[in-house]
């Protein structure tokens, strides 16, 4: 019961943040909104029993994507907020894709059956590291190779000549 | 001569810090472990609740209540102390006498008058403000502290949430307060304070990644992330030809510990905001940085912040590195106060004697001494584990 009240106000709190990080008139305030949206997965990982990976969503994504966003939005000013809105003339076509999406979602949970089951609130990181370093740890190293392509592909844009 | 000749007023001072030393060692002997004496209150609370048939969620919760409200009294109250502590310091380290007059001894309630004085100003909100992001930063930056504190080991037992994450905990909720900074500059409406925000950013999160990395090498030794396993594996000493040598504190470990706890004990100076590494309030470039247009309670709550979060601090390098409460004679809340204040002097002692860094230098150190320097720390751990 109070899993559930918990449950349903953190998912009205996301869709509310998510609803807002899309419509709300200032870049600086919708990027806040982010971090609040954002956050609240971590709650609802939490609310999974999955501890690890709440601290690593809250660590990464709220701590350092994050802040590297607002960074960048940061130069945005307050002044500039009030005069343009995020939505332009474009906003009927792409809300019919996004029912579309939406709709195609929703078919795709309908069809799959889930597994009813309880939550064990038990510790994840020992059984996660021995995973990823076990029988997960071609597509962990493979991924990690992705991203050290990535990092040397964006030093190589951004140098200067 | 050899001894030197004492003042009236030095005598005086002695005499007082030897009785408060007195006072002190002797009430703490009596008063023993903290967590015998909660329990012993768990229990009689438990029996009354029985006794009048309350549901026992109830007295859960009234048991979280005052658990907030310890952390929130212990927070307030050192920071009291460390703001004082640190005037005293400084001003000792510059040759000054620093507050002397309030409270009578020392200037003692210097602190806690400059408190009321900031409860009573002004609430002022600048017109080129966004009124909302100015109003939530001075909140951003402190929540995430306080909760922080909760998975703070502060002796045996004495913990609010014993997390199987605890270390990760800490990382993860401190680093929201850079948001609340990074609001607080761009809410303000003033370029200063959006400097100062700005350079809070790229150095909050340029110094995060050492600081993580930096703790590796004890996660690998001690195979946890729980804070009170990880104090506990330092128990013992370490000895040499059966002698006892060294506490078994990891501090001691050769290189390896030593490398681990200089690169945390930057990275945290650099993670409060404090000179060597204030650029972000840097008081001769930017008036006061992120929070130049606060006044009053807020400006207040950014001061608790930053002084929480060295304490925060210490007791960190003092669960990881010495060991958290353990010690002969006193209870182990004592030898982790004891532990962790002197660590907060060591935050104090770099205030005051070292130069602000300039920007592309604080990032240059960073990127290319401090991260590199951890990777070889985590490399030279595993391959002492192979072996």
């Amino acid at each position: 019961m109070v899993t559930e009240i918990i449950f349903y106000s953190i998912s009205f709190l996301l869709l509310l943040c998510a609803i807002q990080v899309v419509t709300v008139r200032s870049v600086f305030s919708s990027a806040l909104y982010l971090a609040g949206a954002l956050s609240m997965v971590a709650a609802l990982f939490v609310l999974l029993g999955a501890d690890f990976l709440a601290a690593v969503q809250i660590l990464l994504y709220v701590g350092g994507i994050l802040v590297l966003l607002v960074f960048a939005v940061m130069l945005s000013s307050v002044q500039q907020a009030k005069l343009y809105a995020q939505v332009n003339e474009q906003w009927v076509p792409s809300l019919i894709v996004c029912l579309g999406l939406f709709l195609l979602i929703g078919i795709g949970l309908k069809r799959v059956s889930f597994v009813e089951g309880t939550v064990l609130h038990a510790p994840t990181t020992k059984g996660l590291g021995t995973l990823l370093l076990g029988g997960m740890i071609l597509p962990f190293e493979v991924v990690s190779l992705i991203l050290l392509a990535s990092l040397v592909g964006a030093i190589l844009f951004s140098r200067k000549t | 001569m050899i001894f030197p000749v004492l003042t009236q007023s030095q005598k005086r001072s002695i005499g007082v810090l030897a009785a408060m030393a007195g006072f002190g060692s002797g009430g703490v002997l009596l008063v023993g472990e903290l967590n015998v004496r909660f329990s012993q209150i768990w229990n009689f609370a438990q029996e009354i609740a029985l006794k009048n048939s309350i549901p026992s969620f109830i007295v859960s919760l009234v048991s979280m209540v005052i658990q907030c409200s310890l952390l929130i009294g212990f927070i307030s109250v050192s920071v009291m102390f460390m703001v004082w502590w640190e005037r005293k310091i400084s001003a000792h380290m510059q040759s000054r006498l620093g507050p002397m007059f309030t409270g009578g001894w020392h200037g003692w309630a210097q602190t806690i008058a400059d408190a009321i004085k900031l409860l009573l100003k002004e609430d002022i909100i600048p017109v080129t403000a966004n009124p909302w992001v100015h109003r939530l930063a001075p909140v951003l930056v402190f929540v995430p502290c306080f909760l922080c504190y909760a998975a703070l080991p502060f002796g045996k037992g004495l913990i609010s949430a014993d997390l199987d994450i605890g270390i990760l905990y800490i990382f993860a909720i401190s680093g929201l307060s850079v948001l609340g900074i990074v609001m607080a500059g761009w809410g303000s409406g003033n370029k200063y304070s959006l400097l100062g925000g700005l350079r809070a950013a790229a150095q909050s999160v340029s110094y995060e990644i050492p600081r993580v990395l930096s703790v590796v090498p004890i996660l690998m030794f001690t195979g946890s992330l729980k804070l009170t396993q990880i104090a506990g594996a330092q128990t013992g000493f370490w000895s040499l030809y059966g002698i006892p040598v060294l506490p078994r504190w990891f501090i001691f470990y050769p290189v390896i510990g030593q490398l681990a706890f200089i690169i945390f004990l930057i990275c945290s100076v650099a993670e409060t905001n404090r000179t060597p590494f204030d650029i972000a309030e840097a008081e001769s470039e930017l008036v006061a940085g992120f929070h130049t247009e606060y006044s009053g309670m807020k400006f207040s709550f950014f001061f608790l912040a930053e002084y929480a979060y060295v304490f925060l601090s210490s007791g960190m390098m003092t669960a990881l590195f010495l060991g958290g409460g353990s010690g002969p004679f006193f209870p182990s809340w004592v030898w982790f106060l004891l532990k962790s204040f002197a660590f907060v002097f060591l935050f104090l002692w770099f205030r005051w004697t070292f130069p602000r860094l300039r920007v592309d230098r604080l990032m240059e150190f960073t990127w290319k001494f401090l991260l590199p320097w951890s990777f070889f720390n985590i490399l030279l751990t595993g391959f002492i584990q192979l072996i």
